[in-house]
């Protein structure tokens, strides 16, 4: 007698995911970047349930920062570079009091010389985002997700833009520095999931237009559509010298695919409707989904591309966290190479 | 089959939920608006084999529902619908018992009872047995099988009906169960296999005894046929019953208001019955009382010793009791001696104040100048506590011989030898030289006057001092029996026999200043003692049924009617076969016979009484007379609630539910498990 009832009840009661799936957000990253022991500091649904996205993401943003240990104002880009000795007339905030201590001679701290980072949100608003089965829709924790690394990066100094699409390229907010973008970011991110497909490869490529120079593009879909449409925009970008990071977000339904007896499916993109015993239907979805995902994953790491997948269900702040970790370590290995290019020069 | 709560059938109305929701998810779907649907692909048809799996999960759900609805409709099959028939062609041993109780006493009840037993013998053939038992409260043969068989065919039926024409019903009550129980042990081991057919013929009243029929063990050969005597619809005034609640016989009297327990049956309509007392129509009352009640009345002291209380207007014998009001006889103690009876330093005031002390309602105290010599005859027991004149002596002495006893005290040494001058003996008598004060001794407790003394809480004597008495030397050829002696071997107390009489005497006399023994709490017990031993013991009041069998007193020679029939005794024991009240010879006990109360409940027994208690029934052929229905439906209903608990069928459904939906929940769990992929 098979067991799979009793495994899903399990699953239902401790909500945690299946071992056997292959994407969850914990075990994706190509990089192999260990996720953190990062505990929530707030529960999702309670912050979920909060109406106001800004209200939302400045919650969010707060406990950002706690997480990080650091001041809103540094932020990670003021990296410190080398040291050299005091001259009178330096400004004696940048003096290493420690060192003065055990050697007696005064040394200034010198700090890497940044320039703003420029960055784009693309976020994917299409139809299959509406789909939700945990109280709120993929929409919901995208926008949350979006708007929360949207202004964290924001309040560190870079010039943050945000584009929108569905079945096309939707409304763009370009990268600016100005307040104001917080407030036509939230505008933009309200807008209901609509349309009749996902045009992500043409988001891409509109992306990689906006872009001029080498900068941040962060991709928040559900990834639903075929790699094959956007692994070109994908490799374009790549090659411009633009940093990608993939957020995949699904819903725990369409992982688990946990339906029971005979559904009436309806697509949200499309007109397609199919009569199912849902039970019997699992095996080949769940077989069908995981080969699209393993081939979403390959894509992105053959691109160099950040691959993060989310479940709906899950918690944000380690995700948040690892990503923001791991592009300063990306950061910090570009502008080593860019000073032994200088250095060789 | 029958079913006990049939409503709850109405829960088969809840089968119709899993028909309902196996027709919802045939016809109705759940939508899902699903995002990726292009994962999803077309699935080819369900196989017959899953919808037929579907169906039968279907059925087991409604056959668990069904089950239960059943279990709890409590189904139980009755027995006689699936009595077997005797067999044609095999020898039977026909067994007729014959009710005989006195609820067969009803008008032309037991003639028609006779009629159906002849017909049972005439409907044999020539090589079956037959045996013929009458039985109320026990079972007697009237014809052995022996008798009938060597009885040729031709001559059976005019000795049948010679036997029959003899027999009478009696007045006892209805014993079913030990009629039953008597042939079954009678049959039980024999070495025939013939059918045994035992036929009951009786009213079949309610009041037939049936409990020791619970766990009867029947023989396989063994069966039972019933055969009523149909009586005609019971009248309203007999389906009242009286119970006599006898009085303490203690203190009954001609004054003492008496107790009737009035119960009416479930047929009476009204609220009052009119009681009255045979013989006397002036003196009618009536109780209050209602169908299905019972009540005690208390009857105020009307004049009349004893007779038959009965519903008023009724005949039947169901409907009446013997009561009793008949006084028990007195007994008289005459008291004499010297001194005053008011002066506390004679033994008079003592032993008056003991005598009444005894608290027996039937003893009359009279005194030395009340006693004459018109009740001397009357007096049982003669008490003299000193010197209480020649003339009081003589006539104690006549009165002694004709069967009285006397308890004298020996005042002085010329009381002793007058006593025992009386049976013709010479005592050496002389007065005891007592150092300091002497007490009782050795003591013959089996003689009645000290048989109180028995148990050990009474049995110590040695607080009560005696001062003086005489010390008397019996000759060796004495007819004088020592009853108690003191310690130094003296007699106390001792008896001898004068006439029809017989004379107990103390050797010390009972002034406080002689002797403590007036004084002693050891006292008044002796003289209840002595008391017992004049009057033979006390008159018993017996209340018993007709046949029971109950012991007289010691002394008593038979038992008198109120007719003056005279009864005998066997054994000490005796029965009387007829209602009524008999007083015992010579003492003047009561006996009062009553019919057992249980011969009143009239209403015929239930069939299902009989199926109940596990009678192997036979089918009654249909010339003969069916057992009627239920008389209530309360009845049938209590049957049938026995019934169903012997058989307990809903223990078995409940079984079957429980297997019904162990299977359903295996088998739903199996069918929604994820199912291997299907080839696409």
């Amino acid at each position: 007698m098979s067991l799979g009832w009793v495994q899903r009840w399990w699953r239902s009661i401790s909500g945690g995911s299946s071992a056997s799936d292959p994407t969850s957000r914990t075990g994706v990253a190509h990089e192999g970047v260990k996720p953190s022991e990062v505990r929530p500091w707030m529960d999702l649904a309670a912050l979920m349930a909060i109406q106001s996205l800004e209200l939302r993401i400045q919650r969010m943003v707060e406990g950002l920062h706690r997480g990080l240990h650091r001041s809103v104002r540094r932020g990670y880009s003021a990296e410190f570079a080398e040291y050299r000795p005091y001259t009178p007339g330096d400004d004696l905030r940048h003096l290493d009091w420690g060192r003065m201590a055990r050697t007696d001679r005064a040394f200034l701290r010198q700090y890497e010389d940044e320039s703003d980072w420029t960055c784009l949100m693309v976020v994917d608003l299409s139809a299959s985002m509406a789909f939700g089965t945990v109280g709120y829709s993929k929409a919901d924790y995208a926008r949350t997700l979006a708007g929360t690394l949207a202004t964290f990066l924001h309040g560190q100094g870079d010039s943050v833009g945000l584009l929108r699409f569905a079945a096309g390229v939707g409304d763009l907010v370009p990268a600016g520095h100005a307040p104001r973008q917080l407030a036509r970011w939230w505008s933009l991110l309200a807008a209901d999931p609509s349309g009749s497909g996902t045009g992500l490869g043409a988001a891409l490529e509109e992306a990689r237009r906006i872009m001029r120079r080498p900068g941040l593009v962060v991709l928040v879909s559900d990834l639903l559509s075929a790699p094959d449409d956007w692994t070109e925009p994908l490799r374009l970008l790549r090659a411009a010298r633009h940093e990608v990071v993939v957020f995949e977000v699904l819903d725990p339904q369409e992982i688990e695919f946990s339906f029971e007896g005979d559904t009436h499916f309806v697509g949200l993109e499309d007109a397609r409707r199919l009569d199912l015993d849902a039970a019997r239907a699992r095996e080949g979805y769940l077989a069908r989904l995981q080969a699209h995902r393993e081939s979403v994953a390959g894509v992105c790491a053959r691109e160099s591309a950040l691959f993060w997948s989310a479940r709906t269900d899950g918690p944000l702040e380690p995700l948040l966290l690892e990503t923001i970790t791991t592009l300063k370590r990306r950061r910090q290995q570009s502008a080593g190479a860019g000073r032994a290019r200088g250095a060789g020069q | 089959m029958s079913f006990l709560s049939p409503w709850f059938f109405l829960g088969l109305l809840a089968v119709g939920a899993p028909l309902l929701a196996h027709l919802r998810r045939l016809s109705v779907k759940k939508r899902v608006d699903f995002s990726a649907m292009h994962f999803l692909e077309p699935l080819p048809p369900r196989k017959a084999r899953q919808r037929w799996e579907d169906v039968a999960l279907m059925l087991a759900r409604i056959g668990a529902l069904g089950l239960l609805a059943f279990a709890f409709a409590r189904p139980y099959v009755r027995q006689s619908g699936v009595g077997v028939s005797a067999p044609a062609t095999h020898q039977r041993q026909v067994v007729v018992l014959l009710d005989s109780s006195a609820s067969m006493r009803r008008t032309g009840l037991f003639q028609e009872a006779k009629d159906l037993v002849a017909q049972v013998a005439s409907s044999l053939k020539e090589d079956d047995a037959f045996e013929l038992f009458v039985f109320d409260r026990t079972v007697r043969s009237v014809l052995g099988a022996e008798l009938w068989g060597q009885t040729p065919a031709g001559a059976r039926s005019s000795l049948l009906s010679d036997l029959l024409s003899k027999m009478e019903p009696g007045w006892a009550g209805t014993q079913l169960d030990d009629a039953l129980q008597f042939v079954v042990d009678g049959k039980n081991g024999g070495a025939s296999d013939a059918l045994v057919e035992v036929v009951v013929v009786s009213d079949f009243q309610e009041g037939s005894h049936l409990a020791k029929l619970q766990g009867q063990q029947w023989p396989k050969k063994l069966h039972v046929k019933i055969l009523p005597v149909p009586a005609q619809q019971a009248r309203e005034d007999e389906s009242i019953s009286l119970h006599w609640l006898p009085p303490d016989p203690e203190t009954a009297s001609l004054e003492t208001p008496f107790k009737l327990q009035v119960h009416a049956g479930p047929g009476y309509r009204g609220s009052l019955v009119k009681l009255g007392i045979e013989g006397q129509p002036s003196r009618d009352w009536m109780a209050p009382v209602t169908a299905g009640k019972t009540r005690v009345v208390t009857v105020p002291g009307v004049p009349f010793e004893s007779g038959f209380v009965r519903v008023a207007g009724a005949s039947d014998f169901s409907s009446g009791v013997w009561v009793s009001r008949l006084p028990l006889k007195r007994t008289l103690v005459a008291l004499g001696g010297s001194g005053d009876a008011l002066d506390r330093s004679g033994a008079r005031y003592f032993v008056n104040r003991a005598v009444t002390a005894l608290g027996d309602a039937r003893v009359e105290v009279l005194g030395g100048e009340s006693t004459t010599s018109e009740r001397d005859a009357s007096v049982a027991l003669w008490i003299s506590s000193g010197a209480a004149g020649a003339e009081w002596n003589s006539r104690m002495v006549k009165a002694v011989e004709k069967g009285a006893v006397a308890l004298l005290t020996l005042e002085d040494v010329s009381d002793a030898l007058a006593a025992g001058a009386l049976i013709g003996e010479t005592w050496e008598v002389k007065e005891a030289q007592v150092n300091d004060f002497a007490v009782l001794g050795e003591m013959d407790r089996t003689h009645s006057v000290l048989a109180p003394f028995k148990s050990p809480q009474f049995a110590d004597f040695s607080g009560i001092r005696f001062w003086h008495y005489r010390r008397v030397v019996l000759p060796k050829e004495s007819s004088v029996r020592v009853l108690a002696r003191f310690e130094g071997g003296d007699p106390a107390v001792m008896e001898y026999e004068l006439g029809a009489g017989r004379v107990l005497m103390w050797t010390s006399n009972w002034r406080p200043h002689d002797a403590q023994w007036v004084l002693s709490s050891r006292c008044v017990p002796f003289l209840a003692g002595c008391l017992d031993v004049a009057t033979g013991g006390r008159a018993p009041f017996v209340v018993a049924t007709p046949g029971e069998s109950f012991v007289l007193p010691e002394g008593s020679t038979g038992l008198k009617g109120l007719d003056g029939t005279l009864f005998g005794k066997t054994a000490g024991r005796a029965s009387l076969e007829v209602p009524g009240v008999y007083a015992m010879e010579p003492q003047g006990g009561i006996v009062v016979i009553n019919v057992a109360s249980d011969e009143s409940r009239l209403a015929p027994l239930p069939v299902e009484k009989f199926e109940s208690l596990g009678v192997p029934l036979l089918k009654p052929s249909a010339a003969e007379v069916q057992m009627p229905d239920a008389s209530t439906p309360q009845a049938a209903v209590l049957g049938a609630g026995e019934i169903e608990a012997r058989q307990g069928g809903w223990r078995w459904l409940l079984g079957g539910v429980l297997v019904l939906l162990t299977i359903e929940t295996w088998w739903a769990a199996r069918l929604s498990s994820p199912t291997k992929p299907e080839a696409l």
